[in-house]
């Protein structure tokens, strides 16, 4: 059974802008990176498979379960770092966490430290979050996802605002997990080279239309690199619209 | 009902790490005492006996429900509604596993427990200055002065259900701020204008209170918290981030 099954999902705003007719399957161990242009449609769709948005047509499977009738399934089987990270800025980063103890069980006080320690800010955890740099929120971000241990992981622009360290750190932290438990992957980056060597497929999307999924090794069969890859596509749509 | 406590419980939390929100808990706290002050000043200076000590609290109450409170816990509301959205912190809790009415419940329930915080604090300062003005005699009227307590609380949970389904329709807190006391002052001076409205008007109630019981005023009040939910479920539902 797929983790993340998608089809034909379409969401578009009165100025005709948004996402149409995606289709994409995610299994377990795959990464799966996401890409477009700016205002391509990446966060719509990754906004809308998460219910913060309403679709207007089509379907979303994560493990069986539909988000029509089973949305608080999906939410407890899906980790997520949508966008700017916006916290709760009065509360420090460790109260931030804590706060998803009522909804999630077993989660105890020294899951919530470890987690922390696991995106470098243990020692900051008694700190409000307002004091923050956007690196650090960013990371609280991906212990958020993380903490409940989902076995799928969406992430918008997980890296950015990061520092190089961080960044290291963050990827490192999420290929041990995406190894080790065989976590599904679906990642949003503009920086190519920061995912360029793990994922295992790639879906390109260009003003708002989903342009197809293609598997790393289709690529790499193409002796294209995945940035290449990525410039092609979407120069060739953009001659085709011409 | 385990989301819903869950809910509540995050909510609550949240209203109380806002410094603001504990900067207005220790205000009522001020004010009430300030108007203790006030009325043992003016009552030994002027050697007048303005009412039974036993009134006093109902008497703070009566003041304290003209304007203060109900401006305190619209300030809170418009913070975990409009305010959440503004900053779209509200996508931490609708990540969660939980339904979204679950969730705007959670909201209105904390709401209104932080109101009932501000009455306990009114209740506890002013049974103090009550015992100073008439000793423990004011003990006696003590279930009076509770019921009228809670029906203002019925009456402020009113107000928490009304602005939070108002501030769902605002981008901003300040909009959302200011078109809450617009409507107030609209809805005082329509029923000032018509005064067959009044009996219809939510704004009615809030100075009201302590008749409740014993008309139809409860039904009108019921009526409206139903409504006003319901729509605030709805709008809360259909809200996109």
């Amino acid at each position: 059974m797929s983790l993340l099954k998608i089809e034909n999902l379409t969401k578009t705003y009165a100025n005709g802008r948004g996402i149409k007719g995606l289709d994409l399957e995610i299994h377990h161990g795959e990464v799966v990176a996401l890409l477009g242009p700016n205002g391509s449609g990446k966060t719509t769709a990754i906004k809308t498979m998460l219910g913060l948005l309403h679709k207007n047509k089509g379907c979303i499977e994560i493990q069986g379960y539909n988000e029509e009738t089973h949305m608080k399934d999906i939410l407890r089987l899906t980790g997520a770092v949508i966008g700017n990270p916006a916290h709760y800025e009065y509360m420090t980063a460790f109260e931030n966490l804590v706060l998803m103890q009522a909804f999630f069980t077993g989660i105890t006080k020294e899951d919530i430290e470890a987690i922390l320690e696991k995106v470098g800010l243990l020692e900051f955890q008694n700190e409000k979050v307002k004091g923050f740099s956007t690196g650090m929120k960013q990371r609280l971000a991906i212990a958020k996802a993380m903490l409940h241990h989902p076995p799928l992981l969406i992430l918008d622009e997980p890296f950015s605002g990061m520092d190089i360290e961080g960044r290291a750190k963050i990827k490192a932290l999420l290929k041990n997990e995406i190894e080790k438990k065989q976590l599904g992957v679906l990642i949003s980056s503009h920086q190519i080279f920061d995912i360029e060597d793990w994922v295992t497929k790639v879906c390109i999307i260009n003003e708002s239309q989903w342009l197809g999924t293609e598997s790393m090794i289709e690529i790499t069969k193409k002796q294209l690199s995945l940035e290449a890859h990525y410039l092609n596509r979407v120069q060739e749509e953009r001659g085709h619209s011409a | 009902m385990k989301e819903i406590i869950g809910s509540v419980k995050n909510e609550y939390r949240k209203i109380l790490a806002r410094k603001k929100s504990l900067l207005l808990y220790i205000l009522t706290g001020i004010i009430v005492l300030g108007l203790f002050v006030l009325y043992y000043t003016l009552s030994e200076n002027l050697n007048l006996t303005v009412m039974s000590g036993a009134y006093y609290p109902i008497w703070v109450l009566g003041w304290m429900m003209k304007l203060i409170l109900p401006l305190f816990l619209v300030m809170t509301s418009i913070d975990s509604m409009t305010g959440e959205f503004q900053d779209e912190s509200i996508k931490n809790v609708l990540q969660l596993p939980i339904e979204r009415h679950q969730i705007y419940l959670g909201k209105l329930l904390a709401g209104l427990i932080y109101g009932a915080g501000h009455l306990l604090i009114i209740l506890l300062v002013s049974l103090l200055g009550a015992t100073v003005i008439d000793g423990f005699g004011t003990f006696l009227a003590l279930p009076q002065i509770l019921s009228s307590y809670v029906m203002a609380l019925f009456v402020l949970g009113l107000v928490i259900v009304l602005i939070s389904l108002l501030s769902l329709f605002f981008k901003t807190s300040s909009t959302a701020l200011t078109m809450s006391i617009l409507l107030y002052l609209g809805l005082n001076g329509l029923g000032l204008y018509y005064g067959f409205l009044q009996v219809y008007l939510p704004t009615t109630y809030l100075s009201m209170y302590e008749k409740m019981l014993n008309n139809s005023m409860l039904l009108y009040m019921m009526s409206y918290y139903i409504i006003f939910s319901v729509l605030g479920i709805f709008k809360f539902q259909t809200k996109e981030v």
